[in-house]
C-alpha cells in the first residue's frame, strides 16, 4: 500500500476537523447524558451466599448475543483455580476466594461493571460515548465511540474490555446492567438467573438499606462495610463479604469521585482559555523583544 | 336525662367496639410463644401491636418461634415443582432430611419462622414466588429454597450441579418422578454408630492426648446427641469427597484438632469448666474404664447397670465407697432378703442365720466361709442349698 502523501492527508484531516467542529457546536450544549437520578437501581452482591455456580455467566452470555458452553458445562469448578477478570469474550465472571471461617464454604465473588454514580470512563471518553442513565446504567454508543480506549485506562476497576482480536470494526465490551431488558420491565439476566438470590436488585437506597439491616442481623457474617456505597463516589453495584474486602480481589479507593481528580486537573488548567493565552503572550513577548534588539543593533 | 344516659352507654359501647378499644379483643391476642426466649418485641415494634397493624420486625431468623408438632407427623416426601422453569422438579426426601438434621438444628434450621397458629408454615407464605417485586427485604421462594438446600449439599458433595437434585425436564419426567418418589417413601438415615472412644490429637504443647468416652458420656448422663451436637454438618461423619461415603470406622478413631480452642473446648466446659488442663490433657491416649482396675472390685451384672450416681452420690469427683452391701443396701435383713437372686437359694437350715454367719464381718466381696459352724465343709464345694438360675431382681 502505497503511503497518501503529506499534502492530501492534511486536506483530509482539515475537511474532518471543520465537519466535526460544525456537529460539534450542535451537540456541545447538551453534553454526554450523565444523569444521577435518586430513583436509580442498584444491586446488592451478597458474597457470603453465593455459591459459585456461575449461572450469571452463561445467562449474561445468552444474553448479550456471546458465543458460550452449554449451562451443564458450568458445574465444572476447575475454572476457579486460577483467577479471571472480565473481557469481552465475557462481561461478567465468578472468582473463589477461600473462607477462613469455614474451608468447605468458600466465598465466591462475581465482576462486572460497578456502574459508578460518577463514571471515570463518561469523563475521559473524548466523543461523548459514553452516558449514565436514569435506572442507573453506564452504557456507551458503538456509534460514536473512536476505540481510543481512554475509558479503559480511566476505570479505576479496570472494567472495559475492547476487542483486540478482531481486525474490522472492533469494540470496547462491558456489562451494561442489561439496559435492553431492564428497559422493557425485566430484571438483569445475572440477577434473574441466580438460584440463591445473592443478587438483589432494587432501587439503590433500599438495597443500601436492606444491606445494613443485614449486617446489623447477622453481625458475626459480615463485615461492617458495603463495598461500593461510598467507594469512589458511590457505585449502581454493591457487594458484602464475610471478610476484607481487600482479600476478596477489590481494590482499595476513597470516596473521592474517579472523575473529580483528573476533571479538577483538566478544566483548572484549562480555565478562562489560560494556556493559550498565556503561550501567545509569551511568543508575542519574545518577539517583541528580539525586535527592539535587532532595532538596536542596526 | 334517661336518654341522656343511654346514648352514653351507647358512645361508651361504640368506643369499646372500635379498633382504639378493640386492642385487648379475643381475635388480638394469641398465646404468647412457647419459647421463654421470645418476647413480644422479638418480632413486633411498639408494645401494642393489633391484627390491623401488627408492626411486625424484620424476621429474626435465628431467634424465631419454631413450629409445633411431632416428628412423625411430618410428610415423607415433597415434590417442589412450583418455582423451576429451566429444570424438572425436585423430589425432596422430608424425612430422611428430617432424621439427619437431628444434630444440626432440628426442624428450625428450615422451619425458622412459624406464626403463632402453631400450623406449620410453607416456604411460599413468606417468600414471593417472583423476584421481580417491590419488597426485597428477603429472599424470593427460589433464592429462599436454594440457601435452605445448598450449604449443606455444598459442604459434602461439594457440587452446585442442579441436575443433583433437579429430575431433567424430558417425557420420562413424570416417570422418574414418580420412581423416586416411592424409592424415598419410608426411608429413614440409617441409625448412626455411636462412636465408643475418640482419641483427639491436640495441637497443645503439654499432653497432646485428650481421650473422650463418648459412649460413656452419653450412657452414664443419660445424654441426648442433640445435648451436645447442636450445629453438625454432614461431613463430619460424610467423606470431603463427591458422592459422600461413610468415613471407614467412625466407632473408635483418632482425630486431628483443627478448630479454634474456644469452640473445641466449649462442649467439654460445660461441665469440665474448673478442671485443670491434665485432667484431659495426656501424653498417651486413654484406656477404657474399668472398674475392678480402677476400683479393684468388679461390678457385678446387677451393679454394671446402675448410673455412677446411684453408689458415688452427686458429686463430680467420686469417692470411693466400702464394699459392704448394707451400705447401700440398708433395709436387708435375713428375713427380707432373697437369697436366690445370688443363684442359691438357702436351704431351710441357713435361712434363719444372720449373714454375718458365713460372710465374715460383712464383707460381701470375700468367698462365704463356713469355719464358724462346720468343721468338715467348704464352700463352693459343698453349698447352703441348691443352686438355681438367677432370680430377677
Amino acid at each position: 500500500m502505497k503511503a497518501q502523501d503529506r499534502r492530501s492527508f492534511l486536506k483530509t484531516a482539515a475537511a474532518v476537523g471543520t465537519a466535526a467542529v460544525g456537529m460539534g457546536t450542535a451537540t456541545a450544549a447538551a453534553g454526554p447524558k450523565n444523569i444521577l437520578s435518586p430513583d436509580r437501581m442498584g444491586v446488592l452482591v451478597d458474597t457470603t451466599v453465593c455459591v459459585g455456580c456461575r449461572n450469571c455467566e452463561h445467562a449474561c452470555k445468552t444474553a448479550h448475543d456471546l458465543p458460550t458452553e452449554p449451562l451443564s458445562s458450568y458445574g465444572d469448578r476447575s475454572v476457579f483455580e486460577q483467577m479471571r477478570r472480565p473481557d469481552d469474550t465475557a462481561l461478567c465472571v465468578v472468582n473463589e476466594y477461600e473462607n477462613p471461617k469455614n474451608a468447605d464454604l468458600p466465598y465466591d465473588v462475581k465482576v462486572q461493571c460497578m456502574h459508578c454514580d460518577h463514571p471515570a470512563c463518561l469523563s475521559a471518553c473524548i466523543v461523548g460515548a459514553f452516558s449514565k442513565e436514569e435506572n442507573g446504567a453506564v452504557v456507551w454508543d458503538t456509534d460514536k465511540c473512536i476505540g481510543c480506549r481512554y475509558c479503559m485506562a480511566a476505570c479505576p476497576f479496570q472494567i472495559p474490555a475492547f476487542e483486540y482480536h478482531k481486525a474490522l470494526d472492533p469494540q470496547i465490551r462491558k456489562c451494561d446492567f442489561c439496559i435492553e431488558r431492564t428497559t422493557k420491565g425485566e430484571l438483569p439476566a445475572c440477577v434473574n438467573i441466580c438460584p440463591v438470590e445473592a443478587l438483589t436488585y432494587g432501587p439503590r437506597d433500599e438495597v443500601i438499606r436492606i444491606a445494613k439491616q443485614r449486617i446489623r442481623t447477622y453481625g458475626d457474617r459480615y463485615v461492617d462495610h458495603i463495598y461500593g456505597e461510598h467507594e469512589v463516589g458511590g457505585t449502581s453495584w454493591m457487594y458484602m463479604a464475610g471478610r476484607d474486602f481487600k482479600d476478596l480481589g477489590f481494590p482499595k479507593l476513597g470516596q473521592n469521585t474517579a472523575p473529580g481528580v483528573s476533571e479538577a486537573i483538566q478544566h483548572g488548567i484549562f480555565a478562562y482559555f489560560m494556556p493559550p493565552v498565556a503561550l501567545y503572550a509569551l511568543l508575542g513577548a519574545i518577539m517583541w523583544m528580539t525586535k527592539t534588539r535587532k532595532e538596536e543593533g542596526l | 336525662m334517661r336518654t341522656r344516659v343511654l346514648s352514653l352507654v351507647t358512645i361508651v359501647a361504640l368506643l369499646w367496639a372500635s379498633p382504639v378499644f378493640g386492642q385487648g379483643s379475643k381475635w388480638d391476642k394469641h398465646a404468647p410463644p412457647k419459647k421463654a426466649d421470645i418476647s413480644c418485641q422479638t418480632c413486633h415494634a411498639g408494645s401494642a401491636p393489633t391484627r390491623t397493624n401488627p408492626a411486625l420486625l424484620p424476621c429474626p431468623r435465628s431467634r424465631i418461634l419454631p413450629g409445633f408438632h411431632p416428628d412423625q407427623s411430618g410428610p415423607e416426601v415433597l415434590i417442589m415443582s412450583k418455582v423451576s422453569k429451566e429444570y424438572g422438579p425436585v423430589v425432596f426426601s422430608h424425612k430422611l432430611h428430617a432424621d439427619m438434621s437431628t444434630m444440626s438444628g432440628g426442624c428450625y434450621g428450615c422451619h425458622h419462622y412459624n406464626s403463632t397458629s402453631m400450623a406449620i408454615l410453607s416456604c411460599r407464605e413468606c417468600h414471593p414466588a417472583n423476584r421481580a417485586r417491590t419488597d426485597i427485604s428477603m429472599p424470593d421462594l427460589k433464592g429462599a429454597y436454594h440457601r435452605q438446600c445448598m450449604d449443606c449439599h455444598r459442604q459434602w458433595s461439594k457440587a452446585t450441579d442442579c441436575q443433583s437434585c433437579h429430575l431433567k425436564r424430558d417425557a420420562r419426567q413424570s416417570t422418574e418422578e414418580a420412581l423416586q418418589a416411592a424409592r424415598l417413601k419410608g426411608k429413614s438415615h440409617p441409625e448412626l454408630a455411636v462412636p465408643k472412644r475418640v482419641v483427639y490429637e491436640t495441637r497443645s504443647q503439654r499432653g497432646s492426648f485428650v481421650t473422650f468416652f463418648h459412649n460413656d458420656h452419653a450412657e452414664r448422663f443419660s445424654l441426648e446427641c442433640s445435648d451436645c451436637h447442636k450445629s453438625e454438618s454432614c461431613v463430619r461423619c460424610h467423606e470431603r469427597t463427591p458422592g459422600g461415603k461413610a468415613s471407614p470406622d467412625p466407632l473408635s478413631r483418632t482425630v486431628k484438632t483443627q478448630r479454634t480452642m474456644e469452640a473445641l473446648h466449649a462442649p467439654c466446659f460445660s461441665c469440665h469448666g474448673q478442671d485443670k488442663c491434665e485432667e484431659c490433657h495426656v501424653d498417651q491416649p486413654r484406656e477404657a474404664f474399668d472398674h475392678a482396675k480402677s476400683a479393684g472390685w468388679a461390678l457385678n451384672r446387677f451393679h454394671r447397670a446402675l448410673s455412677c450416681q446411684k453408689c458415688h452420690g452427686q458429686s463430680k469427683r467420686f469417692t470411693k465407697v466400702d464394699t459392704k452391701c448394707v451400705t447401700c443396701h440398708k433395709g436387708w435383713t435375713p428375713g427380707t432378703f432373697r437369697h436366690e437372686i445370688t443363684s442359691l437359694k438357702l436351704d431351710p437350715a441357713h435361712r434363719e442365720l444372720d449373714c454375718e454367719s458365713c460372710h465374715i464381718d460383712g464383707n460381701f466381696a470375700n468367698p462365704p466361709s463356713c469355719a464358724g459352724c462346720h468343721d468338715d465343709k467348704a464352700y463352693p464345694a459343698q453349698k447352703p442349698g441348691t443352686t438355681v438360675k438367677a432370680a430377677a431382681k
